[in-house]
């Protein structure tokens, strides 16, 4: 009997995780650590940080089975085997990887935005636009660096790390996980670490581009939206969009019947849902699952390395981008556009609106250019979510 | 030009290097700016269409977040006074907005027969935001 209790001790030592961790994934966790810090304690977009680093850690356990990368790498998945021989995290990860989780956050994010602003000031659309052509340099930036042989990646991964410059993480995880889903963990994690920066990024650039005479500009009242315009924008702007770029119709069509939802006031229950549970539940199965992507195999490589230089590349030229654009405006409309608010064209909402609005107070403490600069910064959702479908319809 | 782009990506779906294809390269750049900018040009002329069909007969009366207050008092037609507070620099905007709500009393007065007259106009002495644009940043500024 002793040695029936010692052979089952040694079977259990010799499949626990302490006998079968290689060095990788023990860096891997403790990464995770650094994440779990970064949320908890710096606050770095703890939503959506503080799952996806307790889902590194989780995928990083030998033994444990939860993630299975191999099973979704393949061009033909077998879902048959995913259900039968998937772990936890392999069948939460289905909502990503058929695309279920995104849309459905974009949903909960159409029904807190609103788009007064930028429907009493149309011409905000052009600094969302502006702002995304960080997307398309950051995507030039990749090809180039592997044209160098620096890295190697693909077409499809470098329009996924370029997607990074939307500062938009359900629109990232999207493109992601369609055309580079081996890239997911990485990308994920950039795009929310940066995120959580922007304040840091985008203020610098902002002081550089702009002459003081420019950024104490005041602009004009925004006027009143009816609500039938509110109603219609939604419509209008779903309808225009998936006509022109399909591949853009799960996420714009989610946000604006999110918004319609909101702005109809007839289903109160239904937004009070797609806000707060709704979100909830979707937010953290898709933080847990984009972290379990993140295996060491994965995640330790130059790639990822090039990946957070070209995030922080991104975001450097989608700001740079909408400042400048918002100068031209200002030039072109005789003095009337403060250029600040041409950076809050990157989707992160509302920060980027927030720092239009604090690097504008200290040049002049009383200007108010909060909501001017929310409509740019909500164009920049709709902007993000067209370029991912002018992305996905040339390499999906 | 999206089709085209579609085109060359078909050929090799997947494992589309770089180096080879460079012209689709700067093809996708291109495009996915034009196409980024086109759309948004279109959903900004729709929008101002949209809002000169809709708001035909708005009359835009703008008012800004501060608002001094005035005092009203009884007798001679209206007449608008110099702010008393000069180190404000709302000054050229305060003259307006003290112009409009006079005339909006005004109006409202003349219906019983009474006439207004401003006697001075004070500055109230608040926080930086009043109460609804705080309320409004705040709405806006929730995390999510």
């Amino acid at each position: 009997m002793l040695e029936t209790f010692w052979e089952t001790i040694k079977t259990l030592a010799a499949e626990s995780a302490f006998a079968n961790i290689s060095w990788q994934q023990g860096v891997m966790i403790l990464l995770s650590f650094l994440l779990m810090y970064l949320a908890i304690v710096k606050k770095f977009e703890p939503l959506l940080l503080l799952p996806i680093a307790f889902g590194m850690a989780l995928t990083n356990i030998p033994g444990a089975e939860l993630y299975h990368p191999e099973f979704f790498m393949t061009g033909n998945i077998d879902y048959g085997q995913v259900l039968h021989d998937g772990g936890l995290l392999d069948i939460l990860y289905l909502g990503v990887k058929l695309q279920l989780f995104p849309p459905l956050i974009f949903l909960g994010i159409g029904t807190m935005t609103d788009f007064g602003p930028l429907i009493a000031n149309p011409k905000s659309f052009l600094l969302g636009a502006a702002a995304q052509a960080g997307i398309f340099f950051t995507f030039i930036g990749a090809c180039l660096l592997s044209m160098t042989g620096i890295t190697s990646f693909t077409m499809e991964q470098a329009a996924s790390i370029g997607i990074i410059g939307g500062a938009d993480g359900p629109t990232a995880i999207f493109v992601t996980s369609r055309l580079a889903p081996e890239m997911l963990g990485s990308i994920a994690v950039a795009a929310y670490s940066y995120m959580a920066l922007v304040p840091f990024i985008q203020r610098p650039i902002m002081l550089a581009l702009t002459t003081k005479k420019e950024r104490s500009i005041r602009m004009k009242q925004l006027r009143t939206v009816s609500k039938r315009e509110r109603i219609i924008f939604p419509i209008a702007v779903t309808l225009l969009v998936s006509f022109i770029v399909p591949d853009a119709t799960a996420l714009v069509g989610m946000l604006m019947l999110g918004n319609l939802f909101r702005e109809s006031g007839v289903v109160d229950r239904l937004v009070k849902t797609a806000q707060n549970e709704l979100m909830n539940i979707v937010t953290i199965m898709l933080g847990v699952t984009v972290g379990a992507t993140a295996t060491a195999a994965n995640f330790l490589s130059i790639e990822t390395l090039a990946i957070i230089l070209l995030g922080l590349i991104a975001f450097s030229i989608g700001t740079a981008s909408g400042v400048l654009f918002a100068k031209l405006m200002n030039k072109l409309s005789g003095g009337t556009i403060n250029p600040l608010i041409g950076s809050a064209g990157v989707s992160a909402v509302p920060m980027a609106a927030r720092v239009s609005q604090k690097v504008g107070a200290e040049t002049d403490p009383s200007n108010f250019l909060l909501m001017h600069a929310m409509g740019p910064n909500v164009s920049g959702v709709i902007g993000s979510a067209v370029a991912a479908g002018v992305l996905l319809s040339i390499f999906g | 030009m999206v089709e085209i782009a579609k085109l060359l990506a078909s050929v090799t779906k997947g494992t589309t290097v770089p180096s080879e294809h460079v012209d689709m390269m700067w093809a996708t750049l291109v495009t996915g700016i034009v196409v980024v900018f086109l759309i948004l040009v279109l959903l900004v002329f729709i929008l101002w269409l949209l809002g000169k069909v809709l708001n035909m007969n708005f009359k835009s009366k703008t008012a800004a977040p501060e608002k001094p207050k005035t005092a009203p008092a009884q007798a001679a037609p209206v007449t608008v006074t110099a702010p008393a507070e000069a180190e404000s620099e709302y000054d050229e905007d305060d003259s307006e907005i003290i112009a409009v709500i006079a005339a909006a009393i005004a109006a409202y007065g003349e219906a019983d027969g009474k006439q207004y007259k401003i006697a001075s106009v004070k500055r109230k002495e608040k926080a930086l935001r009043g109460n609804w644009s705080a309320a409004g940043i705040h709405e806006n500024t929730r995390p999510f």
